[in-house]
């Protein structure tokens, strides 16, 4: 017999609780994160508009990945990274005729690592995008989970 | 030494110390669900709703649409600013009215968060107050703040029902002017209600191939969804593109199963010879149940 730890929410018999009431059920894989983070920085044209966080990690496939990047807003010419809001990735945020490329966020799979980008690609006037923009203290977060996404 | 509980999955051994082949194991921290909302939307003003916990937590989101049995997607990334947006009290709901066959009528979708007590802008894994419920283990060295809980088994966790890939061959074939093929593959999950569906990161959704790969020139043979979404966004603006043969891909789940569908159609007015296509779905479905609302806080 293998050992199982079973948690029941409030108001439902362990011995009885279907399994999508039940809290923790190790009978079940549990998504556990592998590996988490808090990155901050710039976006300019001496990074090319562009930042890149690599994660390693030792599976044979693709794990899972939640991130977050933060909202940009612009008044005036000048563009804010939010600390408080965010989207999650893969994200495309910005333009709609602004006269901007749009703020990009994506996760690309690699052998023993998943790398997180944030950039503005250039998009072509005429689509609606033209101007890099400069915006500070971008914040992404990552969680990379045990669990594979893909292989 | 920092305490630690481990559980191995079926057939596994701790001994192996292999993180993959464990169900459990209190060194990796595993996101706490704490909230679960519905928001209906439309794409004119973006819907709000609180969220009920002091600072930006990381959440999944869902939308579903009105087939008649409910396709539900992962949130895509969408459109310009397309609301998969949370903040320090409010998750944003941004999406376009979808047309609802037994009405008739385009009417609002509705939007599934699921929220986490884990925080984006800081790199702590929170978690409310358990208002006097029992609790299992903290991280070593905080015995007090509540935010260095470990387990906590009033709060909900992803548990994993079933995982496997839907897959799709397409041959290579010969199709008339006008023809269309249409093939489909599907996992029947039936669990009686919506699960929480992974991945979690893609564009869970109706897309035309022809409008991405470089306007279509470049679609490749095989085509791998679960990260399609990252594929794609970085390519310009989404847009119409000229074709002689149009593919779509369509992959969503619901209380039933799971479903992945490509059609493609010749309107090039002459015979045209279609390449053969491999589209894979990295899938795993969860115990949780997407469609209930639920406040742990």
């Amino acid at each position: 017999m293998r050992p199982v730890i079973k948690v029941a929410r409030r108001g439902y018999d362990i011995r009885t609780a279907l399994p999508k009431n039940l809290t923790i059920d190790t009978s079940k894989n549990q998504f556990k994160v592998y590996d988490s983070g808090l990155e901050v920085f710039d976006l300019n044209a001496g990074n090319s508009y562009t930042y890149e966080k690599t994660i390693t990690h030792p599976f044979s496939y693709t794990p899972t990945v939640i991130a977050f990047v933060s909202d940009v807003t612009e008044s005036g010419g000048t563009f804010t990274a939010s600390s408080s809001k965010f989207n999650s990735l893969p994200s495309y945020d910005g333009l709609g005729g602004f006269g901007y490329n749009p703020l990009t966020g994506v996760v690309i799979p690699g052998t023993g690592e998943v790398t997180i980008r944030v950039k503005e690609p250039y998009v072509a006037p005429v689509f609606g995008g033209g101007d890099y923009f400069d915006v500070e203290d971008v914040v992404l977060r990552y969680l990379v989970f045990v669990d594979k996404n893909f292989e | 030494m920092v305490p630690n509980i481990r559980v191995a999955k079926p057939g596994k051994n701790l001994k192996d110390n292999n993180i993959e082949e464990e169900s459990i194991n209190t060194s990796h921290f595993m996101p706490k669900i704490v909230v679960q909302k519905q928001i209906a939307t439309d794409q004119n003003t973006p819907a709000t709703t609180t969220h009920g916990l002091s600072y930006s937590p990381v959440c999944i989101r869902y939308v579903r649409d009105y087939t008649p049995e409910g396709a539900y997607k992962i949130m895509p990334f969408g459109a310009i600013g397309m609301g998969n947006e949370i903040d320090n009290t409010y998750i944003y709901g941004y999406y376009g009215e979808v047309y609802n066959p037994n009405t008739e009528l385009y009417e609002q979708p509705i939007y599934y968060s699921v929220i986490f007590s884990d925080s984006i802008n800081n790199n702590k894994d929170e978690t409310p107050n358990g208002q006097n419920q029992p609790e299992l283990f903290v991280k070593s060295g905080q015995t007090t703040n509540p935010i260095y809980k470990l387990i906590v088994p009033y709060c909900d966790y992803l548990k994993a029902s079933t995982s496997g890939i839907l897959t799709l061959n397409i041959p290579s074939s010969n199709l008339n002017d006008s023809d269309s093929q249409e093939y489909s593959s599907s996992y029947l999950h039936n669990k009686g209600y919506i699960p929480i569906v992974a991945p979690f990161d893609t564009h869970f959704d109706s897309f035309l191939l022809n409008s991405y790969y470089e306007g279509g020139s470049n679609i490749p043979s095989t085509i791998i969804l679960n990260n399609i979404g990252s594929q794609l966004v970085e390519q310009t603006i989404p847009a119409y593109s000229a074709s002689d043969v149009y593919e779509y891909i369509t992959y969503y789940f619901n209380g039933i199963g799971l479903y992945l569908e490509y059609t493609r159609l010749n309107l090039s007015g002459e015979t045209q010879n279609c390449p053969a296509r491999t589209i894979k779905l990295y899938y795993t479905i969860f115990e949780n149940q997407l469609d209930e609302s639920l406040n742990l806080l």
